[in-house]
């Protein structure tokens, strides 16, 4: 794989491994997200989703 | 791409694991969340491989409208979660998505030219209903039918 297309990959995956972890971590220490805050943490991502699909689609 | 979707796969799987004692609605809203971070992960991997031409034009607009449509029924799985008071409730909220999930990986199997980006785009829409199809199961609401997909 191209170095820069594999550097692009990993940079984009980092925060996306801290998030998960940060749930973990929340999960052991018996911290856990309201249902409403973690929905609303979903809707962000989805939003995100549709914005750049857009964005792909009508450039 | 690949490799992102087994590791989103593999971390998702070990946040499900890593929290049993969690409320069962918890786990439900938190397996949206997972599903929004995988199609965050994706999204970004898939335009940075057309970016990079290996994923043909074709290929790249149907997944970008197939993107479209799983953020938008992500987004209403949120709303139908929010809204429902019940562990039932949930498993309909979810199985729609599934639904959506399946009809998208099924015209993709015979849409996408490209083999990469076939195998790819099949991988993450794995990963996310293999999301559903467990929290479902730790639901203990798993339906006959989502059970034999």
């Amino acid at each position: 794989m191209d170095p820069i297309v594999l550097a692009n990959l990993l940079a984009q995956l980092l925060p996306l491994g801290i998030q998960v972890y940060t749930q973990i971590q929340q999960a052991n220490s018996g911290t856990v997200k309201p249902i409403e805050e973690i929905l609303a943490n979903a809707d962000v991502n989805f939003d995100s989703v549709i914005a750049a699909a857009q964005k792909q689609l009508n450039p | 791409m690949r490799s992102i979707a087994i590791m989103c796969a593999v971390l998702v799987t070990a946040m499900l694991t890593g929290c049993p004692s969690s409320a069962n609605r918890q786990q439900v809203a938190q397996a949206v969340d997972n599903i929004s971070i995988i199609l965050v992960g994706f999204e970004n991997a898939e335009v940075a491989a057309h970016d990079a031409k290996l994923i043909p034009d074709d290929d790249h607009t149907f997944i970008q409208h197939s993107m479209l449509t799983l953020g938008q029924a992500g987004k209403a799985a949120d709303v139908c979660i929010k809204n429902s008071a019940t562990p039932q409730g949930d498993v309909s909220c979810i199985d729609t998505v599934v639904t959506t999930v399946d009809q998208i990986n099924a015209t993709g199997g015979t849409y996408l030219k490209s083999a990469k980006a076939k195998s790819d785009f099949q991988i993450a829409m794995s990963s996310v209903k293999t999301v559903l199809v467990s929290i479902e199961a730790v639901l203990g609401q798993t339906s006959v039918q989502v059970a034999g997909r």
